[in-house]
């Protein structure tokens, strides 16, 4: 089970060779469900305790909101994800099952476990305190952004994954796989970057 | 002291009636005095005034005498002048009250219905016991005016003015105490010209001296002076309240001696300081508590000058306005921090309430306040281990990501090396 993640291409190899199983994927995407939920839990908890009186009920409503998209977004990420990967490998004439794409991208979730775990550790360690500064950008916390930095490391942990993944679900090559993978966030963080440029030149 | 009214003299001596021949008739002399001070202390100096009314209404008497058949024959005509060849005053037997003033001669006539005051200055001896003393005032008269002595009361009283301190607060903080005395006058005299002079190390008064003016025989008269301590340093200061006063023209000193303690606390405190990051300023909030015994104005709090300190806007100082006594007024302060500031000054004015203009300074620590502790000691203290932790990550991360890749370069090769023997 290590393999998936130290030699992701050796176990996907092993599993395309058996029957499709969905119920190992699920656990582990339910168990990042669980941590997600919990994670958005202890967040809004924070933030709720800097709010006034007046505020905390509706706050509440959004923290309980907060936790059942947690629970929900893993799942929906996960179906969107599989989708995405089955759709852009078509290009590449991709001959796998949508149902072993997606039993493939399960895995990859394991790393966002973790990921998750820091955020939720960040969070707790970082004050709750909400700034409203009209006109003015708020600088991240130090903590906070050494959690996202660290966070972008496990997604790219569990992109490498899904390359392997990819590659032996769709019977595709390494180059394809990869392109698969890594080619969609790369036009999106390609179009994020303009449009920040596009932004800062233009004062707004 | 105008005493005693005397109907003197009516020196009438009438062998029978009707009227003889052998009849004599002097003036009536009223006698008057008065004691200045009324009371004297021992070593005063006063006066004495002695003041001769000639009772006569006219200034010839006809004596007359009425004979058998009707006929009314004047017999004698008396003057009512009265001649004085003399007037003294001297001082009493034991001699504790002497009279420094010479004796009048050869005053002459007082006419019907006039006066004359003799005043004579007299001397209490500074041991002179306390009690009535009886001075004696000798008339020489002459041509019908007949001499006579007279003895004057002077009271010496050697009761000082009291100083009652009736409110002085034993401990006091930093700011400004009202203290009251009662000046208390225990004599049967008035006494005037009160000054009260406080003195004391190093406490300021709102005054250097206080005027009372009179106080009434028996009587008091209240005075409130404010005491400022706050450039005083902490301890037990003493004080002296020395009133001045005089008795007459004699200028006499009371004292009374207080202390108060004088404890290391600023009048106003600061309580529930936040400091919070609230881009790209700080945001300082707090209150200013009043722990004085007196209502303080004007108050206003603000960002003091320092290195690495700048006040910003919105508030770099607050208007808090008047504070009274055990109440406090909240603030809110908007500043900016070099790295490494981890104090902020601040600068608490206001003015007492003897109008007063007063400099509080006081500093925050912003490692040690509310919100700022937590989020300075996590973005401080843990950017070394934040660091370690991304680089630990990093490193996991992209170790995990080139074996897993070095593996399959292994795997491949195996595969074609399969190939390349079958």
């Amino acid at each position: 089970m290590t393999n998936v993640l130290t030699n992701p291409n050796q176990f996907f190899g092993e599993l395309s060779a058996r029957d499709t199983n969905l119920k190992i994927p699920f656990l582990i995407v339910l168990i990042a469900a669980i941590v997600g939920a919990i994670s958005s839990v202890i967040t809004m908890s924070a933030i709720v305790s800097s709010f006034p009186k007046e505020a905390v009920v509706i706050a509440s409503i959004f923290a309980v909101i907060g936790a059942i998209m947690g629970l929900i977004m893993p799942f929906i990420g996960w179906l969107l994800y599989a989708g995405v990967f089955y759709a852009i490998s078509m290009l590449f004439k991709g001959t796998g099952s949508f149902k072993r794409v997606f039993e493939f991208v399960g895995y990859g979730f394991i790393p966002m476990i973790i990921a998750t775990v820091i955020g939720v550790a960040a969070t707790l360690a970082v004050p709750p305190t909400i700034e409203f500064s009209p006109g003015t950008l708020s600088p991240m916390h130090p903590l906070t952004l050494a959690a996202t930095i660290i966070q972008i490391l496990f997604l790219l942990w569990s992109a490498n994954i899904w390359i392997f993944g990819i590659k032996h679900a769709r019977n595709l090559s390494t180059k394809h796989a990869i392109i698969t993978v890594l080619g969609i966030p790369a036009v999106f963080c390609l179009l994020g970057g303009i449009a920040m440029i596009y932004l800062y030149t233009s004062g707004i | 002291m105008n005493k005693t009214l005397i109907l003197l003299s009516i020196i009438l001596i009438a062998s029978a009636s009707p009227v003889h021949a052998n009849t004599e008739i002097a003036p009536t002399i009223v006698v008057d005095y008065v004691v200045d001070p009324a009371t004297l202390m021992p070593g005063d100096i006063g006066t004495v005034t002695i003041i001769l009314t000639n009772g006569a209404t006219d200034e010839v008497v006809h004596v007359e005498e009425t004979r058998s058949g009707g006929n009314i024959t004047e017999m004698e005509a008396f003057d009512m002048n009265a001649y004085v060849a003399s007037a003294a005053l001297s001082g009493d037997k034991n001699g504790e009250i002497t009279v420094v003033s010479d004796g009048y001669t050869s005053v002459g006539l007082i006419g019907p219905s006039d006066s004359a005051r003799f005043v004579y200055e007299i001397r209490a001896d500074e041991d002179a016991p306390d009690g009535t003393h009886f001075l004696r005032f000798e008339l020489i008269g002459g041509s019908n005016m007949e001499a006579f002595r007279y003895r004057v009361p002077v009271k010496i009283d050697s009761t000082k003015l009291k100083l009652v301190a009736s409110s002085i607060p034993s401990t006091v903080v930093r700011g400004v105490s009202t203290i009251t005395l009662d000046i208390v006058n225990l004599r049967s005299s008035n006494i005037s010209g009160v000054v009260v002079t406080p003195t004391g190390g190093d406490l300021a008064f709102n005054a250097t001296e206080f005027y009372v003016g009179n106080v009434p025989p028996k009587g008091s008269v209240s005075l409130s002076i404010n005491i400022d301590t706050t450039s005083s340093t902490a301890g037990r200061k003493d004080l002296t309240f020395t009133a001045r006063y005089t008795n007459g023209d004699t200028v006499h000193e009371s004292d009374l001696g207080a202390s108060i303690e004088v404890i290391d606390r600023s009048i106003l405190i600061l309580t529930g300081i936040m400091t919070e990051h609230t881009s790209p300023w700080y945001t300082i909030t707090g209150d200013v508590n009043n722990i004085g015994a007196t209502d303080l104005s004007g108050v206003v709090v603000a960002i003091g000058a320092a290195d690495g300190v700048t006040p910003r806007q919105p508030y770099p100082e607050y208007f808090i306005g008047a504070l009274e006594s055990d109440d406090f007024g909240s603030f809110e302060l908007s500043v900016e921090l070099d790295d490494g500031v981890d104090s902020v000054p601040l600068t608490i004015e206001y003015r007492d309430v003897n109008r007063a203009y007063i400099v509080q300074h006081e500093s925050i620590d912003v490692e040690n306040s509310g919100a700022a502790v937590a989020a300075r000691r996590s973005s401080e203290g843990m950017s070394a281990g934040i660091i370690v932790l991304i680089v630990l990550a990093g490193i996991l991360v992209i170790g995990v990501i080139v074996y897993s890749w070095k593996q399959r370069k292994e795997g491949e090769d195996d595969v074609e090396e399969k190939e390349g023997m079958v």
